[in-house]
């Protein structure tokens, strides 16, 4: 229905509606608006006295005047509505536009430590072997000779089991600072059966203090045993190590070498990840870098454990946790990690 | 070890350059540190400058007496060069470099004027040509040596060496010979045989007549050989000798010397050469030392030997140390004339043990340490025999000393192709298998499908059992072709222990509340017991100490962490870094009483200095006992935890701001701020907290599985109560009595505030808790809380003498 066309029945309510329209419009503050409100639709407004004198009217007028007074009285309610809203929100978006911040400041410092580089590169380490099916062992600091030496195949008069290389303990002279991570192999085979798949992260020990040596660094060995581990399953596994800590276009070889404890026994070089390959410094102009030592489980170890070496086999694997550190963060002195300089520790 | 690339292709028909070799090499098992080009640069027809001159005028310099002007024929022309050496005339042939020309030491020739005469060239001598490391005077070349060619093609001026980490298994590395072998066995080059033809003896006299020789001491000498050379005219050697002398690192010293060195080097054997005039009694015994015995060794040093020590003695006492260096007494001098040439065999173990015991090492004891192959002993001797006699002109006297007992017989090994594919995870070739084993010296005979009978040469005792021989067949076969597979039957779990796991979670809550990781070494300096103040009979000082440190400052594992920590926030705070707040998983080491290892024990540890924060927004705070206390508990939160606390007596805290950490009873560790004189002992001068917690401990605390309970169907009422109580009264006090009055419908209390001052009694405090009420079943009415609460109000002012605050 068209308020317009049904006022022209009615001139007085029309002269009212237009009046009030025009005020309401013209409110420039809420306060104006109520003014407005109070002038138009107020007890004593010219609609409302209208409306109540409906009963007094002539018959034929009465439903004209109060269906159409209800309408003029809606709208003028909605417009009444519409106009404060519009001039309070007006208001709050000039009080916002005088409250603009630097945004440029710091925000509120809620404070973020950092865990030691080489916390993190131990448990990515970590966390890629877990999710092959690895459980993580642990095993002393403090070892015997048996565990660090003798049960790992190191002949007697090896230069490793000299007071030169390695750290005795005063009066006990079968106890040592462990030299390597791999004693925990043999402390995980003798209390358990194969199935074995751990990673052995730790502290290890050698009488060695240059630019390019700590006598404290961190190791991680890796150690799976079962009926038919295969030196092509080493050479996967480390591969996907390698992917997945130096990225996915690295690429790894296997050397020859020798250890007392694997037998075949390599060592595996990464393609650079400086230069890619193609030869740079870091890599001494090879294109690889070697950072892992491995190999198929002796059966000599196994024969330390009592597993049987015809049904049995196994490779296990060890790298120095700082020097993938150095590798993937591009550092170049080893020392820096034992100063504990918030400098270095905060920047990880 | 290093291996002239020149002399190496004596017996090896190898074709590859040196840089490519050397890859093979690494990838087959033999790592080359690197290859070093020696005597006259190659590059840029450097090599074109150096040829062979014939002196054809000598003639005084008309300004300088000590310098002669020669005419020398360089290849159809003659070049005036100014010379200072003497040892030449008219119609000697020499070196000579032309101008543009690089010596080995980098130098470049240029023509130029020598006392106002044009000089286009220079005569070199063996030293300047990088072949001899000392020579008087030019280099006097053979009457035949054609004028005008290349110099570097009729004597070794320039070469590339190849130098080799040969692992402590591969003995047989340690001579070029046995290099050329594993070259042939990698690269499927043809290899020359061995070098070892033997030479007729001479005359009518016999060793064994001329000289008496026994071995005492078997066990230590399985093998002894030697032989006689008789008339020999020590000097200097050939050129050629010379260069490989050089090549290979060592310094040229006469022609018999130079030979032992050569065939050492060759086949592996270390050779040592008396001169047989200074053998006292024409007469050696090999044996054991004899307590205060001394030699004075060919370096000029005198040596004191022990009954543990090998020597070769002649009548008047040891004339060689066995293996290791001959004595100034029976040295080859140039007048010597007769050669007693010895090629033996020495016990490993001892050798390295007296060379240890002396600090002497040489090139001969580095390899009898590592077991030398016993068979090498008369091939030694043959081939110094037919040098000597070639070089030196002496000639070998007949009958030969060769003292052994029963040689080992060779070793017998079965190797199964199966085996290789099972273990290496590819199928082999057994033609290819047997094809790298004989190549590498192994006899090899089928047996059966797929089988062989190996015999292994006594050059290779390392190869003791079939996994040996597989590692054999498949680095020359190509680590490169292993396909790369994953085990396909993994039937276990991986992961992280509870212990592992509660380990992360509590660092992570450390860092992310602000604090540094630091890894620290385990061992520190013994006075750090001292420095915490530690009672004498303190367990925490019965630390283990190391037998050999490399310093005092790392001599002790450490029983406490806290003395580590301390150090590293005072080199934070010596180099002005800013919020030092640090903590360390790491392990203590405590006395295990009856074991033969001590107690290890995994623990946290935080020093704490500044948490107040920095920057334009202020909103921590400073460092105190609370600061520590609430990490503490954030800790144990971590794993759903809990702890409490007791006043601690650890001396190194501050007595009234410490406490025990306990668990179930036992004490886990300690919180609390730092002894003002521990402090200082460890140079700080700022206020440190700390705490140091047991990892086992935190994780045993752990209420395992939540279950779950309704808080919502029924709300809980909340009252704020106020009670003045005596200074005296902790709130956990005052918590416990709430507690138990309020059970069961106090569901929890909490101090919000504490107040000392005006408004309250001196001497007195007030504690304001939040309690909470609840009750599982229903929502509790106004009068059920407000009797409670009445019954709270009287056990406080009961039992603790507290007032209600209005
Ligand atoms: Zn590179």
């Amino acid at each position: 229905m068209d308020l317009k066309r049904e006022l022209k029945k009615h001139a007085g309510l029309k002269a009212m509606h237009e009046e009030a329209v025009a005020d309401i419009s013209s409110a420039g503050t809420p306060d104006e608006v109520e003014d407005a409100r109070v002038r138009h639709l107020g007890r004593k407004s010219g609609l409302s006295q209208l409306l109540r004198s409906i009963p007094e009217l002539p018959d034929d007028e009465k439903p004209v005047v109060g269906k159409l007074g209800n309408q003029v009285r809606a709208a003028l309610e909605q417009q009444l509505a519409d106009r404060r809203r519009e001039l309070e929100e007006g208001e709050l978006s000039e009080r916002l536009a005088t409250e603009q911040v630097d945004i440029t400041l710091p925000g509120q410092p809620f404070p973020r430590g950092h865990l030691h580089i080489l916390t993190q590169t131990i448990w990515e380490i970590e966390d890629i072997f877990a999710g092959l099916g690895y459980r993580i062992a642990e095993g002393p600091d403090i070892e015997t000779d048996y565990y660090n030496f003798t049960a790992l195949n190191t002949p007697e008069g090896h230069p490793a089991r000299s007071s030169h290389d390695t750290f005795f303990i005063e009066g006990q002279p079968d106890v040592l600072l462990r030299t390597h991570t791999s004693p925990v192999q043999i402390r995980v085979m003798e209390k358990e059966e194969p199935p074995v798949y751990v990673v052995v992260p730790g502290r290890v020990y050698r009488r060695d203090s240059d630019a390019t040596h700590t006598p404290m660094f961190h190791q991680i060995e890796g150690l799976a045993v079962d009926r038919n581990i295969t030196m092509g399953d080493l050479k996967g596994t480390l591969e996907m190590f390698v992917k997945a800590v130096f990225g996915a276009d690295r690429e790894i070889r296997l050397r020859p070498h020798f250890f007392p404890f694997t037998e075949p026994s390599v060592e595996i070089d990464v393609s650079c990840m400086i230069c890619g390959g193609s030869g740079c410094r870091a890599c001494k102009f090879i294109g690889w870098l070697e950072i892992l030592g491995a190999g198929m489980v002796d059966p000599k170890v196994f024969g330390f454990v009592d597993y049987d070496t015809e049904d049995f086999q196994g490779f296990a694997f060890g790298m120095g946790v700082e020097r993938i550190a150095m590798l993937k963060h591009g550092m170049t002195d080893l020392r820096m990690f034992y100063d504990n300089d918030l400098r270095l520790i905060r920047q990880f | 070890m290093k291996v002239p690339f020149s002399w190496l292709k004596e017996y090896v028909d190898v074709d590859m350059t040196a840089a490519e070799l050397a890859d093979r090499l690494a990838l087959t098992g033999t790592e080359v540190e690197r290859v070093a080009a020696v005597g006259i640069p190659s590059g840029d027809g450097n090599l074109d400058r150096f040829v062979i001159g014939q002196v054809e005028t000598v003639a005084p310099h008309p300004d300088a007496d000590k310098l002669t002007l020669c005419g020398v024929d360089v290849g159809g022309r003659v070049e005036k060069i100014v010379c200072g050496a003497k040892n030449f005339r008219e119609g000697d042939r020499t070196a000579v470099c032309l101008p543009g020309g690089v010596l080995p030491d980098g130098r470049r020739l240029e023509a130029a004027e020598i006392r106002g005469v044009r000089s286009n060239g220079m005569m070199c001598s063996e030293a300047e040509l990088g072949i001899s490391s000392e020579s008087a005077g030019i280099m006097i070349l053979p009457e035949d040596a054609p004028v005008g060619e290349r110099l570097v093609d009729h004597v070794a001026v320039h070469d590339e060496v190849l130098e080799l980490e040969v692992t402590p298994n591969r003995p047989d590395c340690l001579s070029v010979y046995g290099v050329a072998r594993e070259v042939a066995a990698v690269t499927g080059a043809g290899l020359s045989p061995e070098p070892a033809d033997d030479i007729k003896p001479e005359g009518h006299d016999d060793i064994g007549s001329l000289v008496e020789i026994s071995v005492a001491d078997p066990d230590l000498c399985p093998r002894y050989g030697a032989r006689l050379i008789a008339g020999v005219k020590v000097g200097p050697s050939p050129a050629w000798l010379k260069a490989r002398i050089v090549a290979a690192g060592m310094r040229p010293v006469n022609n018999v010397v130079d030979i032992t060195n050569y065939v050492m080097w060759t086949l592996g054997e270390p050779m040592h050469a008396f001169d047989l005039a200074k053998v006292a009694g024409k007469k050696l015994v090999v044996r054991r030392a004899r307590e205060g015995e001394k030699i004075r060794t060919i370096d000029g040093v005198e040596r004191s030997l022990t009954p543990q020590m090998l020597v070769i003695a002649d009548g008047d006492g040891p004339t060689a140390i066995a293996g290791i260096m001959g004595s100034e007494a029976s040295e080859v001098s140039d007048d010597t004339s007769d050669i007693l040439l010895e090629a033996a065999n020495f016990d490993g173990p001892s050798v390295m043990a007296t060379s240890m015991e002396l600090g002497l090492r040489s090139e001969s004891s580095t390899r009898f340490e590592k077991g030398m192959d016993v068979e090498l002993v008369p091939r030694a001797l043959a081939m110094a025999s037919r040098l000597m006699t070639e070089i030196c002109g002496g000639r070998l006297v007949p009958g030969e000393i060769d003292i052994h007992g029963e040689l080992p017989p060779a070793n017998v090994v079965h190797l199964r192709s199966s085996r290789i594919a099972s273990l290496i995870g590819v199928e082999i070739d057994p033609g290819e298998t047997a094809a790298i084993l004989e190549r590498l010296g192994f006899t090899v005979e089928v047996e059966g499908e797929g089988g062989f009978r190996v015999t292994v040469p006594c050059f290779r005792a390392d190869v003791e059992r079939e996994v040996d021989l597989i590692e054999e067949v498949v680095r020359v076969y190509g680590l490169d072709l292993i396909p790369t597979t994953l085990p396909s039957d993994v039937r276990v779990m991986g992961g992280l222990s509870p212990r592992q796991a509660a380990e992360r979670e509590v660092a992570r809550a450390l860092a992310g509340r602000g604090l540094d990781e630091v890894i620290t070494y385990s061992f520190i300096a013994p006075d750090y017991a001292d420095r915490l103040r530690l009672a004498k009979n303190d367990t925490r000082r019965r630390a283990v100490v190391l037998d050999n440190p490399i310093s005092v400052e790392q001599s002790v594992m450490r029983t406490i962490m806290l003395p580590s920590l301390l150090m590293t926030v005072a080199r934070n705070a010596a180099v002005r870094n800013t919020g030092i707040n640090i903590f360390e998983r790491g392990v203590i080491y405590l006395p295990s009483e009856g074991r033969k290892l001590p107690d290890e024990r995994r623990v946290i540890a935080a020093c704490l200095t500044d948490m107040a924060g920095e920057g334009w927004i202020s909103g921590g705070r400073a460092v105190d006992f609370y600061t520590g206390k609430g990490l503490v508990e954030a800790v144990f939160a971590t794993v759903n935890g809990s702890c409490g606390l007791s006043r601690s007596r650890d001396p190194f805290l501050h007595p009234g701001k410490s406490a025990d950490i306990m668990v179930g009873g036992e004490r886990a560790g300690y919180v609390g701020e730092v002894h003002p004189l521990v402090l200082s002992a460890f140079d700080l001068d700022i206020p440190v907290t700390a705490f140091e917690v047991d990892l086992d401990a935190i994780v045993a605390s752990s209420a395992g599985t939540v279950l779950f309970e309704d808080l919502m169907t029924y709300p809980a009422s909340y009252q704020d109560l106020a009670v003045v109580v005596d200074d005296k009264v902790d709130a956990e006090k005052v918590l416990e009595t709430v507690r138990s009055a309020g059970a069961p419908l106090l569901h929890g209390a909490e101090v919000f505030d504490i107040y000392s001052g005006e408004q309250v009694a001196a001497g007195s405090k007030s504690i304001a808790l939040r309690l909470e009420f609840r009750s599982p079943d229903h929502t509790l009415t106004d009068d059920e809380v407000n009797d409670v609460r009445a019954k709270i109000v009287r056990e406080l002012e009961k039992k603790l003498k507290a007032t209600l605050r209005v």
